[in-house]
Order: C-alpha cells, then structure tokens, then sequence
C-alpha cells in the first residue's frame, strides 16, 4: 500500500459511512415497496378523514402545492409531500417515497385532530 | 469536488466534532446560535420576525413581544422550548403557530431556534 | 305523561335557543364593542377605510394611489360586459334587473328555495349558465371587472346583509360562516379571527392587519400585490379570491370557489360590516 492510499483509506471508510447514514449509499437500491404501499394506504385514509372535517392542509396532497422539489427526468418539479411519495415509488426509490407519504399521514392526522379541537369554535370576548 | 478535497473535508469535520465533544460546550452552542439564527430568520421555517422584533433583523412585525431579555423570560431552557414547540399548550387562543406539534420545524431545528432565543 | 313530554319539549327547545348562541345583530354588537374597545378614536365610518385609517402614513401613501386609480379600463370594461347580450339575446340584467345600481346590495342573500347563500359572483356565473353562456371563472379577470363596475354603481349605499331568524337554514350558513372565520386551520393554526379580529391594528411584518369590519366595503378590490404579480396590468381579484390566498397562507388546503364554506363565510363577513358605505373599487396593499 502507497502512501496516498495509506492516507486515503480512512477518508474512504469515513465517506462512505456517512452516505450510508444520509441515505446516498442506497442511491439505485429500491428500499422496500410493500412498507411503502402501506405508508401511502394510511396516508390517505388520513386524508380522507381530514378532509371530510374540512381540515385538510395546503401541502399534504393538494395539487397546487409547491411544498416538495423532486428531480423528475432531469427536470426539478414542486408538488405536495403526497405527490412526492408517488413520484419517488414511480422512480422506484421506495425509501424516500415512504419517508414522504409518511409525511402526509402527519398531516392528516394533525388536521383531523386540529379540526376536532376546533369543534365549538367562536369569538373569545 | 476531488478525493483529496473530500478527504479534508471529511476529517474537518471529525476534527470539529471532536473539538466540540473535548473543548466543551461553547463552541458547539456558538454555532447553535448562529445556526438558529438561520432558522429563525427564514420565512419559510421560524419566520419569527413576522410577529417578533429581534435585534438584528429588519421588517419586523409586533403581534408578539419582543424578543429581548430571554433568560430572564425563561430561566429553565425546557420552558423555552416547550413554548416554541406547542405555545397554545399554555394559550389555546394564541395566534403564534406550533412549530413542534405540527412539524413546522424539525426537534433539531427547535433545539437551535431555542439556543438562538435565548441568547437574545 | 303529557305534562312530561312538555317540559322535555320546553327543555330541547331551551337547548336549541342557547346552541344557536347569539343571532346577526348580536354578533354585530359584540364586535363593535370589541373594535370600539381596541380602537378607541376610530369613528364607526371610517372602518370602511381598513388599515388606512388606523395608519396615517399609509394613508398619505393610499390617497396619492387614490388620485390616479390603477383600474379605470377594467371598470369601463366591466361596463361592456354588463351591455353584452348573450348569444341567446338576452342579458345580464334579465337576470339582475334594469338597475344596475341596485344589484351589488342584493348580495350574499339566503335563497329559501335552493337552501343556498347567494353570491353577487355565483349569480352572475348561474344567470350566464342559465342563458347557455360559457360561465366566468370566479376569483379574478372578467368577473371581478363586472363585480367591480357594480360595485361602483352602488356606491353611498349600505351593506345590509340581512339573515331571516326565521329561517333555520339561512341561520345554519350564517353560523357556519361564523365557525369558519373563528375556526383554527392549516400548519399555522390561525384563524381569520386571529389576524383581523384579536391582532386587527397589528403589524405582521410591514403589513397592517385591518379589522374585519369594514373589510367588505371596497370588493373587488385592486391589490398592488395581484397587479405586481402581473406586471401592473390587473390586480383585481373577488373577495373569495381573498379567502383562497389567506386558507394558502395559513397552509390550509383552499376551499372551492363560489362552494357552501366560502359562501357561507362570505354571508356571515359582509354581514359584519352591515351600516358601512360600499366604496368600490378601491386600492389595497
């Protein structure tokens, strides 16, 4: 072994540990789709729920939303988180689309609850 | 970016998260601050300016008090917190959002507003 | 038994009268008190001026804006609109009448028949559907340039918006009205209440919050925002158009246009400013 090697090597490990932590080392590997459909199902029995209290929020999955940059055939793309996850599983890099659609199942749930908080709302004076 | 570049890079970090861990709390809470700053000013995350004068920061709206004198406000950190993750906890009428509760902010970007507020 | 099924009749209707909780005109009295409260010095007409006429300033500012209006074409072309007859022969005012000065009044109105709250913008899209036109879309462009130039017709007349108490249907969408401007909603967890009721005269940023009442009066209103956003060439927008970009403020999901939740909000808010002077159009920030 070289010198520069000798050097290199544990930038090399060190690299390569953290794009395995921040998720670029399972770049092309396609994460696990059943967890994925699963993420996506909840998400919108969430939304749903929210939606028929009127509490739905602006980036979960409407279709005018521009919470979410996603990369689509070389072309950068604002949607909703709910769009994101179905864009990501499209592309197959099921992680992110769960990490997404994990997203929106929040912000059901957060706006039902938020909505059911709401429930006898009116002035305060 | 070149190997050699990333390798440097990648043991500066080390270094730096190894100074922070031996060298003690203050220089890890001084990028605290100014890394909650960040986040604080930013209108798409705290945006705090919109409601709070801040020292340092132009434009700023009155809807809530100004944000000066914060260890004396919040002597226990927890406190502080607490109110930036959920202030209608204490307030089911205020008007200032839950950063926490409803994921506004992520619990690392909560805890650097709160280093940040309450070295003001 | 009978005298029990009484006093349990007595008892639900009681139950009924306090659910309802307050009617229109006490609503109105509540938040004059509150508003005459906050703002002590404030004249009751003077409202009708928003934010300006709590910041003198501003007002400078809005009054030189006032001497060259941004929008006189659009008015005129408003105008067109109304005298255009329909493929069919007919026109807007077999609809609204021959006057059009006595149109803007009218609305939100509770129709008894159709159990719906009447918009002036979802009538004019039904009397165009009606007549087998291709009907405007509702938050800006044609429709709020008509809206507007009815709007100006009336202006010196009061907004009167009148809710029949003995109508428990009109009572229900005004009362839903009133849940939603009081209502939480989206990430931030506001409500309209929040901005322009408990925090109206404060500074969010470098915008004044105006007061909920007196914030009907100059619809469709011209914002140097929307006109920004087009270059200056057309900053008119509905009131609903209004509703539409505080819902995405707060990042709530939108509602419909013209739909029951924003309709039913607009019967309740423009009842807020009932005994102010319609002076429209009119600049806004």
């Amino acid at each position: 072994m070289n010198r520069l090697m000798k050097r290199l090597t544990p930038g090399i490990a060190l690299v390569l540990l953290i794009g395995n932590l921040a998720g670029i080392g399972t770049a092309g590997a396609s994460g696990d789709e059943a967890a994925y459909k699963m993420a996506h199902a909840d998400a919108v029995a969430a939304l749903d729920m929210a939606k028929k209290v009127g509490g739905e929020w602006r980036d979960a999955r409407w279709k005018k939303s521009k919470a979410v940059k996603v990369e689509v055939e070389g072309k950068t793309k604002k949607m909703s988180n709910l769009a994101a996850a179905e864009a990501y599983a499209k592309m197959g890099d099921y992680e992110k689309a769960t990490q997404y659609a994990d997203i929106a199942k929040f912000q059901g749930v957060a706006g039902y609850q938020q909505a059911m908080d709401q429930k006898n709302a009116g002035p305060q004076f | 970016m070149t190997i050699n570049q990333v390798t440097s890079r990648a043991l500066s970090i080390l270094l730096i998260s190894c100074i922070s861990i031996l060298g003690g709390i203050s220089v890890a809470n001084a990028d605290a601050v100014s890394d909650g700053k960040k986040v604080a000013f930013d209108r798409k995350k705290g945006n705090c300016l919109t409601c709070h004068m801040i020292a340092g920061g132009s434009l700023a709206g009155n809807i809530g008090p100004p944000l000066i004198a914060m260890k004396a406000r919040f002597p226990n950190k927890a406190d502080l917190r607490a109110q930036i993750w959920d202030p209608t906890h204490k307030n089911p009428n205020t008007i200032m959002p839950p950063f926490g509760m409803h994921r506004i902010l992520t619990e690392k970007e909560i805890d650097l507003v709160t280093e940040y507020i309450l070295s003001l | 038994m009978k005298r029990l099924l009484i006093g349990a009749f007595a008892a639900l209707l009681t139950v009924g009268a306090t659910a309802t909780l307050a009617g229109q005109s006490e609503d109105l009295q509540a938040l004059r008190d509150y508003m005459q409260n906050r703002f002590p010095n404030l004249a009751f007409m003077d409202y009708a001026n928003g934010s300006y006429a709590l910041d003198a300033a501003k007002a400078t500012q809005w009054e030189s804006q006032r001497d060259f209006p941004p929008f006189l074409d659009h008015l005129d072309e408003g105008e067109k609109i109304w005298n255009t007859p329909f493929t069919n022969g007919k026109g807007f005012s077999d609809c609204f009448g021959s006057d059009p000065s006595k149109v803007r009044v009218k609305y939100p109105r509770w129709n008894a028949e159709a159990k719906k709250v009447e918009t002036l913008e979802g009538q004019i899209v039904a009397c165009q559907k009606a007549n087998g036109e291709k009907p405007l879309k509702t938050k800006k462009g044609k429709i709020a340039y008509l809206s507007a130039w009815l709007a100006s017709q009336a202006n010196g007349q009061k907004i009167n918006v009148i809710v029949p108490q003995n109508d428990p249907g009109a009572v229900a969408a005004y009362e839903a009205g009133r849940k939603f401007f009081y209502t939480k909603r989206g990430q931030l967890n506001m409500s309209c209440a929040d901005c322009h009721v408990y925090n109206s005269g404060m500074q969010a940023r470098g915008n004044l919050l105006s007061p909920v009442i007196g914030q009907v009066t100059h619809f469709p209103v011209w914002r140097g925002k929307w006109a920004r956003a087009t270059g200056g060439k057309d900053g008119f927008g509905t009131l609903q158009r209004r509703y539409d970009g505080c819902n995405k403020q707060v990042r709530a999901k939108p509602f419909k246009n013209q739909g029951d939740e924003y309709s039913n909000l607009e019967y309740f808010h423009q009842s807020m400013s009932n005994g102010l002077t319609i002076d429209a159009p009119d600049y806004r920030e």
